[in-house]
């Protein structure tokens, strides 16, 4: 049987080591599973196994752009799978413009990825500005409501343009901005930010960071007596190695996710979104987020292409990713004209007596948000 | 009310600053030495802290007491590899050329990054410790209980520290040492080995500071750097033969980052730290009390 090579990088070591390794995880498992299905059927009448090549990055955006560069050149790769974060794939889709070679993501949101005019770049997570709307239309919703708001951001591109966004949703709610401060990504102290949230009175507080400074927002907000009506952070509230780490301080956290392990949309690969998750479960013994999904829709996209052109040529495979729309696991999947996907945030919270629950919009809650928080006092 | 709270904050980590920096100091002032590696001994004491507490009490949050039973064993785990490496590798190129020195200590200090990170991974570590309630309430001022203890425990090292190269025979031993080599081995004192001794210590005394980061940090195989950085910054605050000095400018560190986090943003925090550098070498070389960066008396 004939092979098709797919290849990145990822971060498997570095900041972004845990989440990395979710996609990791996805990527092996879906290429596996469609090569024990007997390998894809392509549009060119021929069957290929597939073969994954993942080079570890370090979450650094530089060597990121070398594994590429040496994939494409050296390797032979045709089809690539983007790497984790914006930071990091942003530089990457650049060589896939440059070598004109299709790169299909779901580890990078920010909208600048998709408004440099690249053809060649697609995207399954919704794009970065969007990440915070619904965890802010929520508070917005709830009683009391909210009237100021603190914003606490990491200085990379992902959160900066999760920021914007957030500042544009809480306007359009009249909800004042108290706080608003950037912090720099190698800090592991947020002590005295998140001590003008708390002498500000804000109501609510958004993060837009990523899982590292989560924990350590989940763990400062108690030593700080920071007590606000919702707390939450654009990434990494909501896995398990989030609460495995924040313990019982990542109770009543709020964080968006683009999936939800209960849906039932229907796969070609998994059976459905229950048999994926399953199989998460069963290969690696933890429960998949909307990371892992993204990760195993990235493959599912390639696979999809791969079927629907009559030959593995890297501009009729961009084509066909292009003018895709197929339902999977992650949900239907189909790009904009810009490669990204239009897709709105769920919102989920940690309860203590029920975990982690999908609180947010309400047509499809499993329980209603705890709102307000909280005191740390009252714990 | 703000403004005292950034500086509680900035003297709480300060104190840490400063006994890391002691030891960078004194390898500065005993073996002639720029350690590029001193970071990573911050780093492996954090980590010795961790799996003593993971091994003794499991997941979760532990007592003070077990936490601080971790300090002890991450200073002589430290002080054996410090003693090593000054035995072993770094005496080779002591006495030699600054850029072979650095790079060196540089090379050591990627070796033992990318050995942690093969060992334990990426994942950031914290030893939990478990206070109720976490923090108090001083007029206003939040301070986090495990910050206060991290606080009293760094303090203590460097007074430690302070107490046995002033008072003791073998600390003046290391004290000749620095002042004159050639002198310290005509009466009679072992160079080498008293040079080992000081890695040792400065490597100790940075591991357990490494410790009571991970109680209330975070702990990560490439967290070295920022402290060599900063212990760089307040070895030339203090001077480098200044063991108050070195407290002094850790204490004023923390608190210029926190001040200027609070005040402008934590953006700002390492330019001004290093901004301040340079106006302090321009204006007073010597540093606050110490015998100056050109080593003069």
């Amino acid at each position: 049987m004939q092979t098709i090579v797919l290849g990145g990088s990822m971060s498997l070591s570095g900041d972004n080591a845990d989440l990395g390794a979710l996609y990791r995880d996805s990527y092996q498992l879906t290429v596996d599973a469609v090569n024990e299905m007997g390998g894809v059927e392509a549009g060119d009448g021929n069957t290929y196994e597939l073969e994954l090549i993942i080079r570890d990055d370090e979450t650094d955006a530089a060597n990121s752009k070398s594994i590429y560069q040496e994939l494409i050149d050296q390797e032979g790769v045709d089809f690539l799978l983007g790497p984790y974060s914006s930071t990091v794939t942003l530089p990457a889709s650049a060589v896939a413009a440059q070598k004109q070679r299709p790169m299909v993501e779901g580890g990078g949101a920010s909208p600048k990825i998709f408004s440099q005019g690249n053809e060649w770049i697609f995207g399954l997570l919704p794009t970065a500005d969007k990440y915070a709307l619904s965890m802010v239309d929520m508070a917005a919703a709830q009683s009391p409501t909210p009237e100021s708001a603190g914003l606490l951001v990491q200085d990379d591109t992902f959160s900066t343009s999760a920021a914007e966004g957030t500042r544009d949703r809480l306007d359009e709610h009249g909800i004042e901005l108290v706080v608003d401060e950037t912090f720099p990504s190698e800090t592991s102290d947020l002590s005295t930010n998140l001590g003008k949230v708390r002498d500000a009175e804000a109501d609510i507080l958004i993060m837009c960071a990523h899982q590292k400074h989560a924990v350590i927002m989940a763990k400062q907000m108690e030593t700080q007596q920071v007590n606000v009506d919702m707390a939450g952070a654009t990434v990494g509230t909501l896995s398990d190695k989030f609460k495995e780490d924040a313990g019982a301080n990542g109770d009543y956290l709020y964080g968006p996710t683009s999936w939800d392990a209960g849906a039932s949309f229907e796969d070609p690969i998994f059976g459905d979104t229950q048999g994926f998750s399953q199989a998460i479960n069963d290969a690696y013994d933890y429960n998949p987020d909307y990371h892992n999904a993204a990760g195993a829709g990235v493959i599912e996209t390639y696979v999809n292409a791969f079927q629907n052109v009559d030959e593995l040529d890297p501009t009729k495979v961009r084509d066909a990713v292009r003018d895709g729309q197929f339902s999977s696991q992650y949900g239907e999947i189909t790009f904009l004209d810009n490669g990204a996907m239009d897709i709105s945030m769920l919102v989920k919270q940690w309860q203590p007596d029920t975990g982690k629950v999908l609180v947010w919009p309400e047509a499809v809650q499993q329980e209603q948000p705890i709102y307000p928080m909280p005191a740390w006092s009252e714990r | 009310m703000a403004v005292a709270q950034f500086v509680v904050n900035g003297l709480l980590v300060g104190a840490l600053f400063a006994s890391i920096a002691v030891g960078f100091a004194l390898i500065w002032g005993v073996v002639e030495i720029i350690n590029l590696a001193h970071g990573e001994m911050v780093m492996l004491g954090g980590y010795v802290s961790y799996w003593t507490v993971r091994s003794v009490a499991g997941e979760g949050a532990v007592s003070p007491v077990v936490a601080l039973a971790s300090v002890p064993v991450a200073l002589v785990v430290l002080f054996v590899v410090g003693y090593g490496l000054q035995r072993f590798v770094v005496s080779r190129v002591t006495g030699t050329d600054l850029f072979l020195t650095l790079l060196v200590t540089f090379g050591l200090s990627i070796v033992i990054q990318q050995l942690a990170l093969q060992a334990w991974s990426a994942d950031p570590r914290t030893v939990a410790v478990q206070f109720t309630p976490q923090s108090f309430d001083v007029g206003g001022v939040f301070v986090p209980k495990t910050k206060l203890l991290a606080f009293v425990g760094a303090i203590v090292l460097t007074v430690l520290l302070w107490a046995f190269l002033r008072y003791t025979r073998r600390g003046r031993a290391i004290r000749s040492v620095a002042q004159n080599p050639d002198a310290a081995a005509l009466l009679g004192i072992d160079v080498e080995h008293t040079r080992a001794l000081t890695f040792g210590l400065s490597s100790a005394i940075a591991g357990g500071t490494g410790a009571f980061i991970g109680m209330i940090l975070f702990v990560q195989p490439q967290m070295g750097l920022i402290y060599t950085l900063k212990s760089f910054v307040i070895v030339v605050f203090g001077g480098i033969g200044s063991v108050p000095g070195a407290l002094l400018g850790g204490l004023l560190l923390g608190s210029v980052e926190e001040l200027t986090a609070g005040l402008v943003s934590s953006q700002w925090t390492l330019a001004v730290s290093f901004g301040l550098l340079i106006v302090l070498l321009v204006v007073r070389p010597k540093g606050l009390f110490g015998r100056g960066v050109e080593g003069e008396p």
